[in-house]
């Protein structure tokens, strides 16, 4: 969906509109906000954060932002944000920078390492290139199982399969990209 | 454990990465992005009415080349400038009262009287302020007396200070608290609602006492909830009262903590959870299991073409596509849970027959029928509806006759509905 595209319906029915957003883009901008907020907050955090996003969004579509470029990175963009912002909430809320003195504050500013930061984006391109080896629905499996937190009976829902067969399956995936990993020197 | 380390790597992906990640994001349900839409719509209203103020306010003025001048005016709560007096005027007080207390303290004692008279003998209140004031539900109520000797050679001064948090506004919302959430409205054309209910539209409960209401159109409309209680015949029976017309009455009366029905009869309430289904939504899941049930009775699926055995002369073959069926104990499972009587017994023939299982992989005998499903894409209907039983037919309106089952009859059997048998349509 374009800018305009967005304008044009904003004229028509607002309500629409925002429905639209939501249900069209609802799972990307989960998808990003999960991805900041899976290592300190909740599901309710999260869902908290996609509704800020879109109200957000909401409040962008008020003014005109026609033009034809994809509103996709628009919404990328601010999703992103917020789900930084929220981090960044929830971390200080649960205590995590609580009470640094100047030796802690260092500490925080030296564990940021350029290399450090390169290596694991790589180990990151690796890890998903020798899960997409597995092919589908083998890589679904993992990566709803093991990033996503989802149990054998919601994956075999989507993926209408048994639940039985996704927890079989999810085992022998396991084992192959062990070994996959392996080959290269990495170990889990 | 260890394997969910790994993945912990995926967390901050760049945008390849991520993009990566999208595509294997489960689905959300229509739910969830229901709710997500709802407190979305609900801070972006406080945003733009907030916006609007602002620009009202003329304050702000926006230049071409993007320079912003002017102040944008902030609202602070109204209950902050009250405390902040009530605050002040406590402190002036203590102060005052203090060096009083203190120069008087210094003077000498002039009584003669040989035998030193107690501090306070009795107590006599000489002067009291008090100041309240109100934040967030709770009263805040400081005294100070100035309480003074009989001899009259040393006062006393008392500072109390009581919060009260069960203000009445605290106590009004404190009921809505248990049913904080969302619920489904479901009405009955039949005034039936617990047999044949359907949704008609989603119910967000807030903990301010206030509610959100989605009808199935998406049109929105918001309210406040009281508490409602009213005793007949000496018993006490409590009720949510919601404001506008928005459902088939004003109170909705309790009947357990998932569910409150609308007026004395049956035709409308609110739910939430799965232990309140009608009769209808459970109806139509075991009939579409007798269907899905039926169709792998009647069907191949999908297996190895090469035999991998033969037993009492069948031959056998390994079975494929998981989906439909992924191991027997599922499949007694699934018998055991939706079929009771010769339904059970004639499903569990057929199918025992059919499939083997040997070293937990699952092999498949040839044979092919004709299918019999439910057609309940367009609803059921409930009649002969007790406690135990009912009976469920599809509102199939191109029905032909031997085609297809239309009604089953349902008997509880250990808490779970089960069809014990079917009829086709005459």
């Amino acid at each position: 969906m374009t800018s305009r595209e967005l304008t044009d319906m904003m004229k028509s029915s607002p309500v629409a509109c925002h429905k639209v957003l939501v249900k069209e883009y609802g799972r990307y901008v989960y998808a990003i906000v999960y991805n900041k907020l899976r290592g300190c907050g909740t599901n309710e955090d999260i869902e908290e954060c996609v509704s800020d996003v879109f109200a957000d969004i909401f409040m962008k579509c008020e003014f005109d932002i026609s033009s034809d470029s994809d509103i996709r990175y628009l919404i990328g963009t601010i999703a992103k944000r917020k789900a930084i912002d929220s981090f960044r909430s929830l971390t200080a809320r649960a205590g995590h920078f609580a009470e640094s003195d100047e030796d802690e504050m260092m500490e925080f500013v030296s564990d940021f390492s350029v290399d450090e930061h390169v290596d694991r984006s790589e180990l990151r391109r690796v890890l998903l290139n020798k899960i997409d080896e597995l092919g589908d629905p083998d890589s679904t499996i993992l990566i709803q199982k093991f990033y996503y937190n989802r149990n054998s009976k919601e994956i075999a829902h989507d993926l209408s399969m048994s639940a039985v067969a996704v927890r079989q399956r999810c085992s022998r995936a396991m084992d192959k990209l062990r070994a996959k990993l392996l080959e290269i020197g990495i170990t889990l | 454990m260890k394997e969910k380390k790994i993945f912990d790597i995926l967390e901050d992906a760049e945008y390849d990465s991520m993009n990566r990640l999208f595509e294997k994001c489960p689905e959300i349900s229509d739910e969830q992005l229901d709710r997500i839409y709802t407190m979305s719509e609900k801070k972006f209203r406080k945003m733009k009415k907030g916006a609007e103020r602002t620009k009202r306010d003329n304050n702000i003025k926006m230049t071409d080349n993007d320079t912003v001048e002017g102040v944008e005016r902030s609202r602070r709560p109204v209950w902050l400038t009250t405390l902040s007096t009530a605050a002040s005027i406590v402190l002036i007080a203590g102060i005052a009262v203090g060096s009083t207390v203190m120069i008087k303290g210094n003077k000498k004692i002039t009584n003669t009287d040989s035998q030193t008279p107690p501090a306070i003998t009795a107590t006599t209140l000489t002067g009291t302020s008090s100041a309240s004031t109100q934040m967030d539900n709770a009263v805040i109520k400081t005294t100070v007396t100035i309480v003074s000797g009989t001899s009259g050679t040393s006062d006393a001064v008392v500072t109390q200070t009581v919060t009260e948090p069960a203000s009445e506004e605290a106590a009004d919302t404190e009921f809505i608290k248990p049913y904080v959430g969302r619920w489904r409205y479901q009405t009955s054309p039949t005034n039936h609602v617990h047999y044949d209910g359907t949704d008609t539209g989603t119910v967000d409960i807030f903990g301010d006492a206030t509610y959100t209401y989605t009808d199935k159109n998406g049109n929105i409309s918001n309210g406040t909830i009281k508490n409602h209680t009213e005793t007949i015949g000496g018993s006490e029976i409590f009720g949510l009262e919601f404001s506008g017309d928005t459902f088939a009455g004003h109170i909705a009366y309790y009947t357990d903590t998932d569910e409150f029905h609308f007026g004395n009869g049956d035709a409308a309430r609110i739910v939430r959870g799965t232990n309140s289904r009608t009769y209808a939504e459970i109806a139509i899941e075991k009939m579409d299991i007798f269907t899905e049930t039926d169709f792998l009775c009647a069907t191949i699926t999908d297996r190895e073409d090469e035999v991998a055995f033969v037993e009492n002369g069948i031959e056998y073959h390994r079975v494929t596509d998981l989906s439909k069926i992924g191991s027997m104990s599922e499949l007694r499972e699934r018998l055991n849970s939706s079929f009771t009587g010769e339904v059970k017994n004639f499903f569990t023939g057929e199918l025992e027959a059919r499939f083997k299982e040997k070293d937990g992989v699952l092999y498949e005998a040839d044979g092919v029928r004709g299918s019999f499903g439910f057609d309940t894409s367009g609803g059921v209907y409930i009649t002969d509806a007790t406690e135990n039983s009912f009976t469920a037919t599809t509102y199939n309106t191109g029905f032909i006759e031997a085609q297809g089952r239309l009604s089953a009859v349902f008997v509880k059997e250990n808490g779970e509905w089960k069809i014990s048998s079917y009829s086709y349509a005459n």
